[in-house]
């Protein structure tokens, strides 16, 4: 068994996997809207308000299957 | 000077945001490339250097599909072992990073201690993290060789 070295063993967040979508969706709005923005002054914003709204839509996403779960177990 | 676009496209898989610096858009180069090396670098940190599953190579870091004499035949079934580890395609257009990730990857497999190859959650985040991270390159490189024919047009 290993010790925790830095980029060679997992991150020990096994119960905190769920923080991880928050980078991962940042570093995607950004690229994404620094690909299409004609002006990068407008990246900023435009990466803040896709990243806002692709959170939302991934939280309502999952309290749908969950009732969708939870009617379909009865 | 105009830059061709198969040179825009090719220096923007070597360093992810290139191609646009090439194109003078410098601000647009370095937003889209510390995103992507980011998020690749993330994807490492996250779920480990082994999460770089490199095709050709089993658990143990040793080749697959050798023959008698130990020599490599990955021609053999080269589809095969892509279709194996799909992931991987995605994974290596970040760039060369990608290349020396994947010695780190296999020198880590190997030995009387290796690294484990972590296939819970955490390795399948990590995985996705850096599959992205191709991707968007991906996107990148084909938006900066569109700009750069539009450019020479």
């Amino acid at each position: 068994m290993h010790p925790y070295t830095l980029f060679f063993t997992p991150l020990p967040i096994w119960n905190y996997w769920w923080v991880t979508l928050f980078p991962l969706v940042a570093c995607i709005s950004v690229a994404y809207k620094g690909i299409k923005c004609d002006s990068m002054r407008q990246v900023p914003w435009q990466a803040a308000s896709i990243t806002f709204w692709i959170l939302i839509s991934l939280g309502a996403a999952a309290v749908a299957l969950s009732v969708l779960v939870r009617i379909l177990e009865k | 000077m105009r830059s061709s676009p198969f040179a825009v496209v090719v220096v923007g898989w070597l360093i992810p945001g290139a191609g646009y610096w090439l194109l003078g858009q410098r601000a647009r180069a370095m937003v889209v490339g510390i995103a992507v090396i980011v998020l690749f670098l993330l994807g490492i940190l996250i779920g480990g250097m082994r999460v770089i599953d490199v095709p050709g190579f089993n658990d143990h870091g040793q080749k697959a599909l050798v023959d008698r004499t130990d020599t490599w035949v990955l021609y053999g079934n080269f589809t095969g072992t892509i279709v194996d580890k799909p992931w991987y395609v995605a994974q290596i257009l970040t760039g060369p990073v990608t290349l020396i990730c994947s010695k780190l990857s296999v020198d880590a497999s190997q030995g009387d201690n290796p690294y484990p190859k972590v296939k819970a959650r955490i390795g399948e985040i990590g995985t996705l993290y850096t599959a992205i991270a191709g991707m968007l390159n991906l996107l990148a490189m084909i938006d900066a060789g569109h700009r750069a024919q539009k450019e020479s047009a």
